[in-house]
């Protein structure tokens, strides 16, 4: 039985007080914005969980052209974790968008560009499952989960960019000398770094324990199918 | 005037970090399961 590594132990317990560090600095360390009043405080956590929740599925396309090119069973293992992981992040962070679109925007959803996106983006990874779930072997599931995880990695750039391709009402971030950007004091920018290492360190253990899942029911597998 | 968005607050962090808890719980019982 694959056994765990203390490292990830480690991990398991950074993320935590990661987290909880990072709400901290978040609920009282960081001033109130002034337009928006204390809403805007999820911000740091919602672009920190689509953050993740991307990041996570270019690591599974990297998984998936490791394993495409090695045939290792483990890179397979990888590319489920970091999409089912993905999953649960972009969930996250839209989920936690429309809660503050609604006093915000007066509205939970509209369809603009990085909405949408987004959506897709969701939906794509979430055929992921439908597809593997239509599969038998384990070779098929791992040769054509790759095969997905590469090809529908192109939702992510078109995704992170939306905001900046496209006309829309999405606050951007990540941008120097745009008016239309928001802009954040020091202190709010300590509790944004602090949130994306936060998140980040989370997404590394969450996929290093969806990974060892796959990894144990692997082995009950091999060993209930042995004679 | 600021508007009280207080409740807002509360409500997108009770949702944002419950996912992530019930996520973070399914892997354990998974893997407890795994284990056995």
């Amino acid at each position: 039985m694959p056994k765990k590594q203390p490292l990830l132990t480690l991990l398991n317990i950074l993320s935590a007080v990661f987290v909880i560090g990072a709400l901290i600095l978040i609920l009282f360390f960081t001033p109130e914005e002034a337009q928006m009043g204390a809403v805007q405080k999820v911000f740091y956590f919602h672009v920190a969980s689509a953050w993740a929740g991307m990041l996570s599925f270019v690591i599974a396309a990297v998984g998936g052209v490791l394993y495409l090119v090695k045939r290792e069973m483990r890179w397979d293992w990888l590319s489920l974790a970091s999409i089912e992981v993905g999953l649960v992040f972009g969930l996250a962070a839209i989920l936690s968008g429309m809660i503050w679109a609604h006093p915000i925007w007066n509205t939970w959803w509209v369809w603009e560009p990085r909405l949408t996106t987004t959506a897709i983006m969701e939906l794509i990874y979430l055929a992921y499952f439908i597809l593997r779930g239509a599969l038998n072997t384990p070779e098929a599931k791992a040769r054509l989960g790759a095969v997905f995880a590469i090809v529908s990695v192109i939702t992510v750039p078109l995704t992170f960019f939306s905001i900046r391709l496209y006309r829309t009402i999405h606050p951007v971030v990540f941008v120097s000398g745009d008016s239309a950007a928001f802009t954040m004091s020091p202190r709010m920018w300590n509790a944004f770094i602090a949130s994306l290492v936060a998140f980040n360190v989370l997404l590394a253990a969450l996929i290093w324990n969806r990974t060892r899942l796959a990894a144990l029911q692997t082995h009950n597998e091999l060993e209930e199918n042995l004679p | 005037m600021t508007p009280n968005t207080t409740p807002d607050m509360i409500l997108g962090f009770g949702v944002l970090l419950g996912i992530l808890l019930i996520y973070i719980l399914s892997l354990i019982i998974r893997l407890r399961n795994a284990k056995h």
